[in-house]
């Protein structure tokens, strides 16, 4: 392709050229022309041709002038645009210079607006400040004027209070003032009355003794003298008398005290004189007692003296005497108390035998009262019965009257009034006798409502109260007898009850067992329809059940009959190790289809890996011959050795073993040399020891083995060598058996494989 | 006599009209239950309107039948007095467990033979339905408190009579379906009585706590 692109470029240009070739056209006209001539038709048609020509030409150059013009016109624009760029260029340099400058008026801005903010922050602060001293001060403003204000009401009635003491005072001033001044007027007025009188009593004095001096013999002063001298004498006598008097007062008050005391005295000794009395009473008495005792004892003595003398009433027989006579005495008493005893309890007796009686008669008064009371009622009855009667027949003869006062008139009327007469003389003894007959009635009634009342009262009473008594006590008994009956009652139904609760409990236990169906009455038959689901359920179990028995046994039999037919070799497909091992057919297929499958599947994984194992032999060889075309030697894997074969020299051969070695360590051995290189083992040798021993490395070891070998492979072709080199085939089958006299100087390396 | 007769005629109306409700109530029972219990898929069953509620009933012809068939015989035992209860078992079907028993007691409230005895004023027949509508909505709300059924059950039903006229080729004896008493649970449920017939619900239930 890159030969064949400038021949078309070539073929292009000589195209190009032969188009371009123009100015011959002009001799070809005339031959075109001529054609025309001849065929008119076709000669039209040049003509038009032409003519299109023309036109195109036409059109092509005023294009042409169009395109220079637009160039010009372009040249123009692309000046102007220059220009346009020159003045942009310039307007963008000043639009940098302007945006610098905005830049920087902007950071400006910025820093004056920060200051500014700082500022405003700090004014604000200021004026948070400034606000909150204001609001402070207008607080303590506040409080100070509440205080002013308090303070100005406090002076304002201060001096308002002041200002009215004040007046009060200047009133009390003024008052005091007109006091004094009345004061100072009564004082003088005083003054001038004191004087008067002052003078007025000089005056006097003088006049009195003026008079005095002039009336000195007058004689009312002797009588006033003598008066007052009597006066005086008479007022010292009453002073003596008086003084006279108070002593008396005085010895008498001590007498009068003396007085007191003696009285004192006196009762004391009263008293005193009482016990005395008492103290005489009872000496009185101890000496009559004494007196009797000492008459005893004389008596007492004479006795003992004379114990012959007479008994007298003091001796002990007379003693003994009287006692038996006070014995007899006190019998006589005892008796006589005893009899006064019994009178007294017969007569304890007797009254309450009467105060009995008087009980029963009380009573029988109680009810003589009540008969009476009953007695009165009937006489107030009878005697209101007789009013009636009395009244009935007073009025009656006032009829009487009337009638025979009647009968009367009408029989001085006339004579015929007789029969008339007559007639009412009928009626009245009808009435009359009807009235009778009435009264007889009404005796009889009451006779028999006394004897109702007789029945129904008197003894009817306490026969009743008997009875009722007799009642009650009945009904008591009866009530008690319920009562004890009543608690009996309650106590058998509470019982009862605890009976029939736990009985109750008892059925709900018996209710839940024969719910539960664990407890069927005696009398009670259970029953089911014969076709119940349940009972369907069950039996279809039971066939499919005894259908898989029957099945079964069938089976069973058929393996017996197989067996004592084919005897126990004939189970040869399964082993025949069990004497059951029959197998059914079905089962047998199943495991032919499995086994074919298996099959199938064993071929097909053969023949994978028959494949796998082609490609990798192939990739193998492919592999060594890379290996050997690439390095220079052949390799040949054995199971754990790799034998290297140069490819310039077959007999030098070495193999890697690494199992002969422990752990990670390999052992080299050098098979064969080749043949027929002189100088090969000291070569070797040295190869060996520069790169194996000091530089440890194999690789390049076998690099210069390689080039070794190419040299002496040329240098053997050179020499003849290449008759030689199938024989070195034939020596390096030789090496491979290990009896190669080379085998001798194989040397055994170790080597670590980092 | 003719309104001796006339009782005994209307004693036996109410009779008949008594049992044809206890029948009845026992076929939408045992469907509710076989419903509600889930004895039969819920497919089978159809929704109809009775005692004021819905109620389910099976569209199974074979359980169909089958009810028919108990509930006619239990007419005629009805009839005759002869039947003291009713008995709905759950039966496990793997173990032969009884696991509910659903017990309808029916006491006979007079004796249907004798016509003797003042006629007390009929009850209302919605007082009834209401009744036994009671009873229905308890079948329905047993579900809350019942242990549910886990494994396949099917159920029977078994009829306790006494001295009664048994058809031998249809009906056979058995035995009652107990529930083992130590993890007996019972629960009573509503009743209902038609004056002639009292029928107390309850349901025992086997609990392994």
């Amino acid at each position: 392709m890159d030969v064949g692109t400038p021949r078309n470029r070539q073929l292009f240009s000589s195209s190009s050229s032969s188009a371009l070739a123009t100015p011959p056209t002009a001799t070809k006209r005339s031959l075109l022309a001529a054609q025309i001539e001849q065929d008119p038709d076709l000669s039209s048609a040049r003509r038009m041709q032409k003519s299109q020509a023309f036109e195109s030409r036409m059109a092509k150059t005023s294009l042409e002038r169009r395109l220079l013009a637009a160039e010009d016109a372009k040249r123009e624009l692309e000046s102007l645009v220059k220009e346009k760029e020159i003045t942009i260029d310039r307007l963008e340099g000043d639009r940098r210079w302007l945006a610098e400058r905005e830049q920087e008026a902007r950071d400006e801005k910025e820093r004056s607006e920060a200051d500014w903010a700082q500022e405003k922050s700090t004014l604000d602060r200021n004026l948070r400040t400034v606000r909150s001293n204001f609001i402070s001060l207008q607080a303590t403003h506040a409080d100070l004027e509440d205080e002013y204000a308090t303070l100005q009401r406090t002076t304002s009635s201060a001096i308002a209070s002041q200002k009215s003491s004040l007046s009060l005072l200047e009133r009390k001033c003024s008052l005091l003032d007109e006091e004094r001044d009345q004061l100072r007027a009564l004082a003088q007025e005083r003054a001038a009355t004191i004087k008067e009188l002052r003078d007025r009593l000089d005056e006097a004095e003088a006049e009195a003794g003026n008079t005095s001096r002039a009336n000195a013999g007058d004689e009312n002063w002797a009588v006033v003298r003598d008066e007052l001298h009597r006066q005086t004498a008479y007022v010292r006598t009453l002073e003596q008398t008086n003084s006279r008097l108070n002593s008396e007062l005085a010895t008498y008050k001590a007498r009068q005290q003396s007085v007191e005391v003696l009285k004192e005295e006196k009762r004391d000794l009263e008293r005193k004189l009482r016990k005395a009395e008492e103290v005489r009473d009872r000496v009185v008495q101890l000496e009559g007692e004494v007196d009797a005792a000492k008459k005893e004892r004389e008596e007492w003595a004479a006795f003992l003296n004379n114990p012959n003398a007479e008994p007298t009433f003091s001796t002990p027989t007379a003693i003994t005497q009287t006692l038996s006579k006070l014995r007899l005495n006190y019998a006589s008493l005892l008796e006589e108390h005893g009899s006064v005893s019994s009178s007294l309890a017969l007569r304890t007796a007797e009254l309450e035998d009467l105060s009995s009686r008087a009980a029963e008669t009380f009573d029988r008064c109680t009810k003589l009262e009540v008969q009476l009371r009953r007695e009165e009622d009937k006489a107030t009855r009878r005697e209101r019965r007789a009013a009636l009667a009395e009244r009935e027949v007073s009025s009656l003869k006032a009829l009487l009257a009337t009638y025979t006062a009647e009968e009367e008139a009408f029989t001085s009327r006339d004579g015929d009034g007789l029969d008339y007469d007559a007639q009412k003389s009928q009626r009245i003894e009808q009435l009359e006798g009807t009235v009778e007959e009435l009264k007889i009635a009404l005796n009889e009634l009451e006779g028999l409502l006394e004897k109702a009342e007789k029945m129904g009262g008197g003894g009817g009473n306490r026969v009743d109260e008997e009875e009722v008594k007799m009642l009650i006590q009945a009904e008591r008994e009866s009530k008690a007898a319920l009562a004890e009956e009543l608690a009996q009652a309650t106590a058998a139904c509470s019982e009862q009850e605890a009976k029939i609760e736990a009985l109750e409990q008892q059925l709900w236990e018996l209710g839940v067992k024969i719910g539960a169906g664990n407890h069927v009455p005696r009398n009670i038959r259970v029953l089911q329809l014969q076709q119940n689901p349940a009972q369907e359920h069950f039996e279809l179990r039971r066939d499919e059940l005894e259908r898989l028995k029957a099945e079964n046994h069938k089976l069973l039999g058929r393996i017996g009959e197989l067996e004592s037919r084919g005897g126990g070799g004939s189970a040869g497909s399964s082993g025949g190790s069990e004497p059951m091992g029959w197998v059914p057919r079905e089962s047998w297929d199943n495991l032919n289809q499995e086994k074919d499958a298996l099959v199938d599947t064993v071929a097909q994984k053969e023949k994978r890996l028959l494949r796998l194992k082609q490609v990798f032999q192939a990739k193998a060889v492919e592999f060594r011959e890379a290996v050997s075309s690439i390095l220079g030697y052949k390799l040949a894997f054995q199971s754990t050795k790799v034998r290297l074969t140069s490819m310039y020299d077959l007999t030098a051969s070495i193999v890697f073993d690494s199992s002969s070695g422990a752990g990670d360590v390999g052992t080299m051995k050098l098979v064969g040399v080749g043949n027929g290189g002189a100088g090969g083992p000291p070569q070797l040798e040295e190869l060996m020891q520069f790169w194996v021993f000091q530089r440890q490395s194999i690789p390049c070891f076998l690099a210069a083995l390689t080039l070794e070998c190419y040299e002496r492979t040329t240098m053997g072709r050179t020499a003849g060598w290449h008759q030689t080199l199938s024989e070195g085939g034939g020596g390096s089958g030789s090496g491979g058996d290990g009896s190669n006299p080379a085998d001798s100087s194989a040397m055994d390396m170790t080597r670590t494989h980092s | 006599m003719p309104p001796a007769s006339k009782q005994s005629q209307r004693g036996n109306i109410t009779l008949k009209g008594s049992t044809a409700l206890v029948t009845e109530f026992f076929k939408f029972a045992v469907n509710s239950i076989l419903y509600h219990r889930g004895i039969y898929p819920a497919d089978d069953f159809h929704m109809v309107k009775k005692y004021g509620q819905v109620v389910l009933v099976t569209q199974d012809l074979g359980l169909e039948k089958y009810i028919d068939n108990i509930l006619q015989q239990v007419h005629e035992w009805l009839m005759s007095g002869t039947i003291k209860q009713l008995v709905l078992a759950v039966i496990a079907k793997e173990t032969r467990i009884t696991l509910e028993r659903w017990v309808f007691d029916i006491h006979l409230q007079e004796p249907p033979t004798t016509s003797d005895g003042k006629p007390a004023p009929p009850k209302p027949e919605s007082e009834i339905q209401s009744e036994i509508r009671a009873v229905i909505k308890q079948i329905v709300a047993s579900n809350t408190f019942l242990p549910t059924l886990n494994e396949p059950t099917v159920f029977n039903i078994l009829a306790f009579t006494e001295n009664a006229d048994i058809p031998t080729e249809k009906w056979v004896d058995t035995d009652a379906h107990a529930i083992e008493p130590s993890k007996a649970q019972q629960v009573k449920l509503r009743s209902f009585d038609t004056q002639l017939h009292k029928i107390e619900a309850m349901v025992a239930y086997r609990y392994d706590a």
